[in-house]
């Protein structure tokens, strides 16, 4: 959900998809971001931003960008990277962003060839949402048991992707899969508010807004 | 992992599920979410199970940071209990240490140690023993150990058969006393020496193929300490002993010998288990607010303060009596000198009771007046001797003395009085009462009944009150009025009102609540 108006492209209608939580049995929850633009700043009751935090910062502190070239942090108010105060900058995994005086996030895009990132809280703060991290999702999303997974999952075989296609989301998997209890076999399509089950994993998709 | 409830579901009115958390031997444990936001962790254990609640009642109302608190029992339709539990966001112990397959470092594990044996003592204190201390059951939130899965002891006790032939986990952490049905706090104490021997390693003390082998192992075997950092080999021997009467008799006595190891010194506030050591005395570093305030402290304390205020009322009188002189005495400096020191003399008399008066008879009104009367009376005496009269003693041969006039009675009687040391200083021929007893009069009432004391309080509405200035020199010209034989008339008016002057001007004055004292607020700074 981006607050600034674009130009209603086909494309940026596409994009356009508010966050939803992702539940995943065992493992944690993920606030996982769709918009090439999301806002970060502090919770309140009408919270205009997409990833809200439980800190002291502003309503609205920084915007992380999604571009061909990569993503692009843009300062509201104070912000620093890796210690020095900057006003954008390109962000690469390992990052570390620094909301206000203390609100401290770390920036991964664990899997290579995927360009979704992460953002995890590493100061102790949290999410408005009760999730551990957030996802900001570009056009697939791994949940397996490498390292180079954006949810890793140790007792998983194989990876779980969750990925975009015309209609929406869908989820690939190499056997069967029970989305909100219809069988699919290999892939089949996820919306918000749907759970999908299969012999190691269960999920679950909530709209959040 | 497969859970029974889904995300979104409500099983229990007023909760709902995000996720499953994970699978306990005796129940699901979910993440929820209450209809007013707050997170918790929820434990369903399904209705099958004949588990003793009991054992939960007497843990739920127990706090402890190192604690994960209960909140609450609840049954839903079905007949399934929940247990309603903190949400602890951290990880469990069990996955930092598969992180850490060779262990943390020897700090870390020391400090992490201290949480768990403090959370542990709190249960102990509570007569509650663990008896199912695992890696599993113990979390990290924000640096901070969570102990949680307390409570339900008894279950576990009660299914232990079933917990020996199916979860070889909790085996690894079983003290061998527990073959014998022994269930003491001894076995959360082997469990804390198996938890700080894997923290340190990475490894439990005892691995094998099956529970019986490892459980064989705990009765017999020795425990392989050379693993371990070498400092820390005599605290584990002790904790590992196979004989519970030779291990560590409390947890915080096995605390601190693992913090001495590191060399750090925790706090651990309450050992009610030491008792037959010395309590510590209580220091300025454990009490920073509550310094005990004694007698003497707060003598010297005001007596520091008296003196300064004494030095000031020398230069206020001074002054005053100066400034007199020069402006109506027209510069007879013969009369500054009686004046200054009269003041002076006055002021003190004031001053040096009221700074003094022990705090808790502040009210007792009577005995202040009497306490500064008897001071009017020395001050009465110090104004005879300036206003030249030699005070008597009985030594002093008659013919020296400026003799004082008796009052006029019949010849002889006051001839004898003049005979008598008494007499000779005891009347004025002029008046029909005795100056000394005019002097006393005058200088015992002016005390006596007004409260001095209320001018050189910290707390008055104002420093200088012209209030407290007009009833001193109204009383004072009302008692001249009354006792006409005062030799010094203007003098002994005055001393008084300047002296009034002086108390309030050299007093301290504050209306608002005064700050801590220099002396705390150095030490505590």
């Amino acid at each position: 959900m981006s607050n600034e108006p674009t130009a209603p492209t086909l494309a940026n209608l596409h994009e356009q998809q508010e966050p939803f939580a992702l539940w995943i049995d065992g493992v944690g929850g993920y606030l996982v971001c769709l918009s090439h633009r999301v806002t970060l700043g502090q919770a309140l009751t009408e919270s205009p931003v997409d990833i809200a935090l439980i800190a002291d910062v502003s309503r609205h502190h920084a915007t992380i960008q999604r571009d061909p070239e990569g993503y692009f942090l843009e300062a509201v108010r104070k912000v620093q990277m890796n210690g020095k105060p900057i006003d954008k900058t390109l962000l690469r995994t390992g990052d570390r962003i620094t909301l206000g005086n203390s609100c401290q996030l770390q920036f991964w895009q664990p899997v290579p060839v995927s360009t979704s990132a992460r953002l995890d809280i590493v100061s102790g703060h949290r999410f408005a949402e009760p999730v551990q991290a957030a996802i900001l999702m570009a056009d697939t999303l791994v949940i397996g048991p490498q390292t180079q997974s954006h949810i890793q999952v140790p007792d998983m075989t194989q990876p779980l992707i969750l990925f975009r296609n015309k209609s929406g989301l869908a989820a690939r998997w190499p056997g069967d899969l029970t989305i909100n209890g219809r069988a699919h076999q290999g892939r089949g399509p996820l919306d918000a508010g749907s759970t999908l089950v299969n012999e190691e994993i269960t999920l679950a998709l909530e709209r959040l807004h | 992992m497969k859970f029974t409830f889904r995300s979104g579901q409500q099983p229990l009115p007023g909760y709902t599920i995000k996720r499953g958390i994970g699978l306990g031997g005796f129940g699901e444990v979910y993440f929820a979410v209450t209809d007013g936001g707050k997170e918790v962790a929820l434990k369903w254990i399904r209705a099958n199970l004949d588990i003793e609640m009991r054992g939960v009642q007497q843990c739920l109302n127990l706090k402890h940071p190192n604690l994960v608190h209960l909140y609450d029992v609840r049954t839903d339709e079905q007949g399934g209990h929940w247990l309603v539990m903190e949400y602890v966001a951290g990880e469990p112990l069990s996955t930092i240490l598969s992180r850490h397959p060779n262990g943390v470092a020897p700090e870390l594990a020391a400090q992490w140690f201290q949480g768990l044996a403090q959370a542990i003592h709190c249960l102990h204190e509570h007569g509650i023993v663990h008896r199912d201390l695992k890696p599993g059951n113990i979390f990290l939130e924000n640096g901070l150990i969570k102990v949680g899965d307390y409570g339900l002891c008894k279950l576990i006790a009660d299914s232990q058969h079933a917990g020996m032939t199916k979860d070889v986990g909790t085996v690894h952490y079983m003290a061998p006393e527990i073959s014998t049905g022994n269930y003491n706090r001894q076995i959360d104490i082997y469990a804390a020496g198996v938890l700080l021997y894997e923290m340190l390693t990475g490894h439990v003390p005892f691995e094998g193929e099956s529970a019986g082998e490892i459980l064989m192992k705990h009765l017999t075997a020795p425990p392989d300490l050379s693993r371990v950092p070498k400092e820390f080999v005599p605290v584990l021997q002790k904790a590992l002993t196979k004989n519970p009467a030779n291990r560590y008799a409390t947890i915080p006595e096995m605390a601190k010998e693992v913090a001495a190891v590191v060399g750090v010194n925790p706090s651990w506030p309450a050992l009610k288990a030491q008792a037959s050591q010395p309590a510590p005395q209580p220091s300025l570093d454990n009490y920073p607010m509550a310094i005990p305030v004694t007698p003497t402290l707060i003598f010297q304390q005001r007596w520091a303060d008296l003196s300064g205020i004494l030095l000031w009322s020398i230069v206020a009188a001074a002054a005053l009596a100066g400034g007199w002189t020069l402006i109506a005495g027209g510069g007879d400096y013969s009369r500054l000198w009686p004046l200054f020191f009269l003041v002076l003399a006055t002021s003190w008399s004031v001053l040096i009771p009221s700074k003094l008066w022990p705090p808790e008879n502040e009210e007792d009104s009577w005995t202040r007046r009497l306490m500064h009367m008897s001071l009017g009376f020395a001050v009465a005496l110090f104004a005879l001797w300036l206003d030249g009269y030699e005070l008597p003693a009985p030594w002093t041969p008659p013919a020296q003395l400026k003799v004082l006039q008796p009052w006029p009675t019949t010849d002889e009687s006051r001839q004898a009085l003049r005979q008598s040391w008494v007499g000779r200083w005891y009347g004025s021929e002029n008046s029909s009462m005795p100056i000394l007893a005019c002097y006393l009069s005058y200088f015992g009432l002016m005390f006596l009944v007004l409260r001095w004391w209320k001018t050189t309080e910290k707390h008055r509405s104002k420093r200088v009150s012209f209030l407290a200035l007009a009833a001193v020199a109204i009383w004072a010209y009302l008692l001249l009025f009354l006792l006409p034989s005062i030799h010094q008339r203007e003098l002994g008016f005055l001393s008084m009102v300047m002296a009034s002057v002086v108390c309030q001007v050299t007093c301290p004055w504050k209306l608002k609540v005064p700050s801590r004292r220099k002396k705390l607020r150095l030490a505590t700074a």
